[in-house]
């Protein structure tokens, strides 16, 4: 009956959409390595009247999320088995179902059974028993040294790998991402070459959510949201005004 | 019966009320739509041009003949206007975000055919091309752009380097007569006849997305002008109502 009035409502759930969105990028400001999230939008058909010469749309849907890949600044630990990496490059893992995925998440440990391990992601990299002093070196070398030398034995090379396209990756949680076709190629080198950045040792990636921005982006959706809800009431007015229109 | 004329100009006001809000409501709508160009409705009055053409060629001296008129002699010519300006320009930190600067439009092989937007949100098909989010491909000046490499660079005149390597330029084009292309959803507009196809010189800014041009207080403010037009129209539609009620009940006294 009144196209408008459902037009103003698809106005209104985008944005609380967008609220829904921009919140969880908020309760996500302090975790390591998070990148926010932004919604992106898209109008509806159009349907034509009067010969073609009036096009009058039905509102907006959401076409999807994508994660912003830009970085988040260093936090300086001090802990050597933390690296951020700066620049571009994910760390490449394997979880224990076997699925391969990527990280920006630094926070290295030795897991049970002597393995380097980010969250519950194996580098491929061993630890052995008898070697204390563990580090990660800027170019991506795992040095250690026995108790009784100071001499540095390299246990291992990580290597970071760099997409065409990092938004197109799949978060599955947990600071980890799937490769998907979208994301295009990808290139895998130790840090430094081609284009891969550095790992910064004793440093880890804060969460990239800029709060202050956030907020103001949430008084904007919020304004929205009203204003669409105002479309919502001028409708409404109008259907009231035309039921009186018979007394 | 010459005096039902008023109620049919009101009605019609009516209407043209009720399709300003839905031009309205959509642009409040698409707030946040990159690329998103908004619509205006003009109004126009049909019937004083033919009013002028009627007495000029004798025919309303014939005397009780303006009921005869042609039927939409008091409607009102209600045509949508989409106003194409330069929306701002949002940093988002991915290389495939692309923003015009200037006027153009990115050209897009849908499987509906060509079609043309401003909304540079791309991504990357399952074969590895250029594409926008839904999985239809951006055309270069050669054909689509196939992205292998894990570096992608555009230029500001449109040229894209994959590991520097240059390989196509993208294809953008303007049309000299805007008003004449047809919105189609998606962010997408298609061409008519009379849009006429012409070069551009927009700018291509990577890592941007372009914002809608919707002037919020400018249609907010427009929306309590519709509504006092919808009300004075529907008073005098109550009030041609009432005056045709007394109208019958003097009748009836007689």
């Amino acid at each position: 009956m009144m196209r408008s009035l459902y037009t103003a409502a698809t106005g209104m759930y985008a944005q609380q959409m967008n609220v829904n969105i921009i919140a969880n990028n908020l309760a996500n400001a302090n975790t390591t390595s998070y990148k926010g999230e932004r919604v992106n939008f898209q109008d509806l058909l159009y349907a034509n009247m009067n010969n073609g010469n009036v096009s009058v749309g039905a509102g907006v849907k959401t076409a999807g999320t994508e994660k912003v890949f830009s970085m988040g600044s260093l936090e300086k630990t001090d802990n050597p088995l933390h690296a951020a990496i700066n620049g571009n490059g994910f760390y490449r893992v394997e979880l224990p179902d076997g699925k391969v995925a990527y990280t920006r998440d630094g926070n290295f440990h030795i897991g049970k059974d002597n393995e380097l391990m980010i969250g519950k992601g194996k580098v491929g990299i061993k630890i052995p028993k008898d070697v204390i002093n563990v580090r990660i070196l800027k170019d991506g070398k795992v040095v250690a040294n026995k108790a009784d030398d100071l001499k540095d034995i390299t246990l291992g090379q990580l290597k970071l790998t760099r997409f065409l396209n990092p938004a197109g990756l799949k978060s599955i949680g947990g600071n980890m991402y799937v490769e998907t076709q979208k994301a295009g190629e990808r290139v895998e080198d130790i840090p430094g070459k081609e284009g891969i950045g550095m790992l910064v040792p004793g440093y880890l990636e804060k969460s990239n959510v800029n709060v202050i921005e956030a907020m103001m982006n949430i008084v904007q959706a919020q304004r929205a949201y009203e204003m669409n809800s105002k479309g919502v009431q001028t409708a409404d007015n109008m259907m009231r005004l035309i039921n009186q229109l018979k007394r | 019966m010459y005096f039902f004329n008023g109620m049919k100009k009101a009605t019609e006001g009516m209407k043209a009320m009720r399709t300003q809000l839905d031009v309205l409501t959509n642009n409040l709508a698409n707030v946040g739509t990159a690329g998103y160009q908004k619509d205006a409705l003009s109004i126009s009055s049909f019937d004083s041009v033919l009013q002028e053409k009627m007495q000029d060629s004798g025919f309303a001296q014939m005397g009780g003949f303006e009921d005869s008129a042609p039927a939409n002699q008091s409607s009102l010519h209600l045509r949508t206007v989409t106003q194409f300006q330069q929306g701002t320009l949002k940093l988002t930190d991915n290389p495939l975000d692309l923003a015009l600067n200037g006027k153009g439009f990115f050209v897009v092989n849908t499987p509906f055919g060509v079609k043309y937007t401003r909304n540079g949100n791309f991504s990357l098909n399952a074969e590895g091309y250029l594409s926008t989010k839904d999985g239809s491909i951006v055309m270069g000046q050669n054909g689509p752009i196939k992205l292998n490499g894990d570096n992608f660079k555009v230029k500001e005149d449109g040229s894209i380097y994959v590991n520097d390597k240059f390989i196509d330029k993208l294809k953008i084009v303007n049309f000299e007569n805007l008003q004449t292309l047809k919105k189609q959803g998606a962010n997408y507009y298609i061409p008519t006849a009379e849009s006429k196809m012409v070069k551009s010189d927009a700018v291509v800014k990577q890592g941007y997305l372009e914002g809608s041009n919707v002037n919020p207080v400018r249609d907010m403010v427009a929306m309590i002008t519709i509504m006092r037009g919808f009300e004075t129209n529907q008073k005098m539609l109550q009030t041609e109502d009432e005056a045709l009620r007394k109208s019958i009940q003097t009748g009836e006294m007689r």
